[in-house]
């Protein structure tokens, strides 16, 4: 897995890469990558480097859009029982 | 008061395309860190911000499903703090810019600080930036306006229509219960009727998703407003909203102005 990292890592270093114009043999040649990876690097077939390396998307949701109108409300509320707390957690104002 | 103990807090960005984006400082900063918090978009991208740094711990563990995201930042805030606290050279990385619409760092930094450590933010590469670059957007043409699409849905906003309107996260619009990741049509239907009150239905926006590695392609689909509905959409998709109206300049400033100037 490290190589492949590094291998992507080179490819993204080389703005020629989308004209067609990288050797990729030559830019990866000392990192013992398999034929199949070469070859999905070769022709950018990322639904195959997907399936070997994982680039799926994860969560990465880091916001969120309400503000509470009493934040102090809201500390409160880790001292609620479980019960409290799934009933809170469906409210509009979400701000911790 | 700064304490006087070791710990401290940096959040870094990592950029939006693996291995093209991470600043020199945001590499260093993850490098010579104690402990390395991430929150990324893929698997490869972890792989490549664990390579990085012997100690990197992922967060995406607290995205339990079914709990209220609003939780799961809490969760995340608590841990990161409690490990400067410790004393500890702490680094967290985000994907993107650490700032933006991530309101984990923010809250980190600022709880971090309370408690009298240091903390600050080093800027990064955000999906905006990647926006403006595949679409030619420029915000001194005519401004960009943008928003969250739940909160614009939340709460009575002043939409100019003759500057460009970006919401993001389309695809939970309106989600209030912060668990979904995928698109509700009631919401999204609510959402159409807010923007139809702007914008004819025709209109043609802009769906986008930045790419994230040199393999894949940026994905910018053009349709028209009345489409979206059709649409697929994900929890990263951004609604590019063009203008439908001119500017309209305010003569009387500018007689004003004149006066100043002449």
């Amino acid at each position: 897995m490290k190589n492949y990292i590094e291998a992507i890592e080179r490819i993204s270093l080389c703005p020629n890469f989308e004209q067609g114009e990288l050797d990729i043999d030559s830019l990866v040649s000392d990192l013992n990558l398999s034929e199949e990876m070469i070859t999905v690097l070769k022709s950018k077939d990322s639904s195959q480097m997907e399936s070997i390396l994982g680039s799926q998307h994860k969560i990465v949701c880091m916001l969120v859009p309400a503000k509470d109108d009493d934040d102090n409300e809201d500390e409160s509320e880790d001292d609620k029982s479980d019960e409290e707390q799934s009933e809170s957690s469906s409210l509009v104002a979400v701000s911790f | 008061m700064t304490n006087t103990t070791e710990g401290s807090l940096v959040c870094v960005g990592t950029g939006i395309q693996i291995g093209a984006q991470l600043t020199p400082v945001a590499r260093r900063c993850i490098e010579e860190a104690d402990v390395v918090f991430m929150s990324v978009s893929t698997h490869i991208m972890e792989e490549w911000v664990s390579s990085m740094n012997s100690d990197v711990r992922n967060l995406q563990s607290y995205y339990e499903k079914g709990l209220p995201r609003n939780k799961t930042y809490k969760s995340m805030v608590d841990v990161v703090v409690h490990e400067v606290e410790c004393g500890k050279k702490v680094c967290l990385a985000l994907y993107g810019h650490p700032g933006m619409f991530a309101i984990v760092a923010h809250k980190a930094i600022e709880k971090t600080r309370e408690i009298g450590f240091k903390a600050r933010m080093e800027p990064g590469i955000s999906a905006e930036d990647c926006l403006i670059a595949d679409l030619g957007l420029d915000p001194g043409t005519c401004g960009i306006q943008q928003f969250e699409a739940t909160q614009f849905m939340l709460y009575q906003r002043l939409i100019d229509p003759s500057a460009y309107l970006l919401l993001w996260q389309i695809g939970v619009a309106g989600d209030l219960t912060l668990t979904s990741r995928t698109p509700n049509k009631k919401s999204l239907s609510i959402l159409l009727e807010l923007l139809f009150e702007i914008y004819p239905e025709s209109h043609q926006v802009v769906l986008y998703e930045a790419r994230t590695t040199p393999l894949t392609q940026s994905r910018v689909e053009y349709l028209s407003l009345n489409e979206l509905s059709k649409a697929q959409l994900h929890d990263y998709t951004t609604l590019v909203i063009p203008p439908c109206e001119v500017m309209k300049k305010n003569t009387d400033i500018e007689k004003r102005l004149k006066l100043i100037f002449t």
